[in-house]
């Protein structure tokens, strides 16, 4: 049982915004779609929920499963968005303004079809369980613009789950939610998933959040999927240049070895590590050194004037004696050059 | 001398500006709304009460009363309907051409009514383009009720579409595709969703369109052919009264008028108000 996406595209006019997109996954999995804007996370998102349509392929036509988005086996790509089970939550919410909290969450319930409707208290049980676990009972009666950001969130989410999908896609879900909030409503969501076991697809431009919070991580860039993986590999083993950009501060040397800040050591003198002697030493002039953080981040100019950044524990940095102007040696720290020989992208 | 006066604060001469310049506004405000609508009720009821009364059941009168009615539950319904029609597919989907007849819909407020009414009488008169077609079955539209309802249809046109127009774009189409993703089908969505939140909105644009319907002029006048008792809407009725000099029962009349504008502000600022305070 997979989540599988085959030969989706989407052109706006000229503009190329999904360029064959095809993966498969396993269900029950958080997963991250990450990418700059622009970069066709939403657009996918949206065609899965079905809210978007994506490029008919006149050449496949015949074959009506050469195009797919399928959940547990059945490709529900020609189902209207509302047969699909699958709760969406928006970007900014949209939560019906008009309506409290209570009628929000029960709307798919009350829009269901007779036949298939349930009671009116068994809808009010329903939502009264989702209330609890949003932890909201007690603003059942509240209209929307009474809630705070993080609230309205969880509204959103509640009201998407009242439809028990199969899947929940999250659009931006943390994007408008103050720096505080988010990190509190990421583990919230985190939580509420494992409790769950319901799989779930946000889409984030933020890859602190993506790797922090998703199982599975699916890096975009201009239309194509660059990479997927769990956060480690994406991290530790990126497939391209630009998966290794977009994850993190890098450092180029020789226009193509790219090494992470952390990776770097500074030497006071030109006295290689005795292990790592085909290492050579990048003689370089520290410029800036900013202590206030987690840890110091230490810029330095190389004799091309090229930047460098070093970042290093609070700990390491006080047994040295670094000094703005000092002149210095930069090298890639044997142990984690050892340990994890994919750490950088050549 | 001079330098022995105290200097001037200029803080007091901003507040004295700010203060004439009231008073000028107020005082253009009174003369021109205020005054002239408190004069016609003071000549409506001038000659007593009485008088006034008789001066509304007069049969004519009456008779205009009950076309003006007649031809507000007509048109208020069909101009409800399409501007709501109008509104929706304007602004929750994107076509081209779609700004082109944004700008269409203003075209009666450009024209003036007496041009209007002209055009109908251009279409449907004895002379006009249908005018054939009209007189081979029969069917009369100028110097008609039918037009005297198409003519106001024409004039009254953008008021509920004016109103809603502003309000859906800014509103969006976010909850819409929500409702559809939760399940609902198209006609749930407008029920539930669409017309909910554009409620206040139209309720202004039916308001607005009430009150010009039964105080159109110029098109009705051009086409109503100004038959007594037949074709005479409310406003015409008062030209005839006034230009036959008979001002008391001219002014009854206007006396209903101010009583349906005032009735109409009252109306809006109340929306208004509801508007403001629940915010959405």
């Amino acid at each position: 049982m997979n989540i599988i996406v085959k030969n989706i595209s989407k052109t706006f006019g000229t503009f190329k915004a999904l360029d064959n997109i095809n993966f498969e996954l396993p269900q029950n999995q958080l997963i991250a779609l990450l990418g700059p804007s622009g970069s066709g996370k939403t657009t996918l998102l949206r065609i899965m929920a079905g809210l978007e349509e994506p490029d008919v392929d006149v050449t496949i036509k015949t074959n009506n499963h050469h195009q797919q988005v399928s959940f547990n086996g059945i490709n529900i790509l020609n189902q209207p968005p509302g047969k699909r089970q699958i709760g969406f939550v928006f970007q900014h919410f949209a939560l019906f303004r008009h309506m409290s909290v209570f009628d929000n969450i029960a709307f798919g319930l009350q829009v269901k079809p007779k036949k298939l409707r349930p009671s009116k208290d068994e809808i009010k049980k329903k939502v009264n369980e989702l209330l609890q676990l949003i932890k909201l009972e007690n603003m059942s009666n509240r209209y929307p613009s009474t809630l705070s950001g993080g609230q309205r969130q969880r509204v959103a989410l509640a009201r998407a789950l009242a439809i028990e999908p199969q899947i929940l896609l999250l659009d931006e879900p943390f994007g408008s939610l103050d720096a505080k909030v988010r990190t509190e409503m990421r583990r919230w969501l985190r939580n509420l998933h494992d409790a769950l076991k319901i799989t779930g697809i946000l889409v984030t431009h933020d890859q602190e959040e993506a790797l922090e919070v998703a199982d599975t991580v699916i890096i975009m860039n201009q239309g194509k999927i660059e990479q997927i993986g769990t956060p480690n590999q994406v991290f530790h083993s990126p497939a391209s240049e630009f998966v290794m950009r977009f994850l993190g501060e890098v450092n180029v040397f020789q226009e193509r070895i790219m090494v992470r800040p952390h990776e770097l050591g500074i030497h006071l003198s030109p006295d290689p590590d005795p292990v790592n002697t085909t290492n050579s030493l990048i003689s370089a002039r520290i410029t800036k050194i900013l202590t206030a953080g987690p840890f110091v981040k230490i810029e330095l100019l190389d004799n091309n004037e090229q930047l460098i950044k070093v970042h290093m524990s609070h700990e390491e940095y006080r047994s040295s004696n670094y000094k703005p102007n000092a002149n210095v040696y930069v090298s890639v720290s044997c142990n984690l050059q050892n340990s994890n020989s994919n750490s950088s992208y050549h | 001398m001079i330098h022995k006066n105290p200097p001037i604060n200029s803080v007091n001469i901003i507040n004295v500006i700010n203060v004439i310049i009231s008073i000028i506004a107020i005082a253009f405000l009174f003369i021109f709304l205020i005054l002239p609508l408190a004069i016609i009720l003071i000549e409506g009821f001038n000659s007593g009460l009485s008088i006034w009364w008789d001066s509304i059941k007069n049969e004519e009168t009456l008779s205009a009363l009950y076309l003006t009615l007649i031809v507000a539950v007509i048109v208020v319904p069909i101009n409800l309907i399409f501007g709501v029609l109008v509104s929706w597919s304007l602004t929750k989907f994107k076509f081209k051409g779609r700004n082109l007849i944004i700008t269409l819909i203003d075209l009666p407020f450009a024209i003036s009514p007496t041009i209007s009414g002209l055009m109908y009488v251009l279409l449907f008169g004895i002379y006009g383009w249908f005018g054939p077609l009209l007189i081979k079955y029969n069917f009369k539209i100028i110097y008609a009720i039918p037009g005297i309802i198409l003519v106001t249809l024409f004039v009254t046109l953008p008021f509920i579409a004016r109103e809603l127009i502003p309000l859906m774009t800014e509103q969006g189409t976010e909850e819409e595709l929500a409702a559809i993703s939760l399940g609902a089908n198209g006609w749930q969505t407008f029920w539930k969703i669409t017309l909910p939140n554009i409620k206040l909105g139209l309720l202004c644009g039916i308001i607005l369109c009430i009150a010009r319907t039964i105080g159109e002029f110029g098109a009705v006048s051009v086409v109503s052919g100004h038959i007594r008792g037949a074709t005479n809407t409310l406003p015409l009725q008062v030209e005839i009264l006034y230009n036959e000099y008979n001002f008391s029962a001219a002014f009854a009349i206007s006396s209903l008028f101010v009583a349906v504008a005032i009735l109409t502000l009252i109306f809006k600022h109340i929306i208004n108000y509801e508007y403001n305070r629940k915010k959405y």
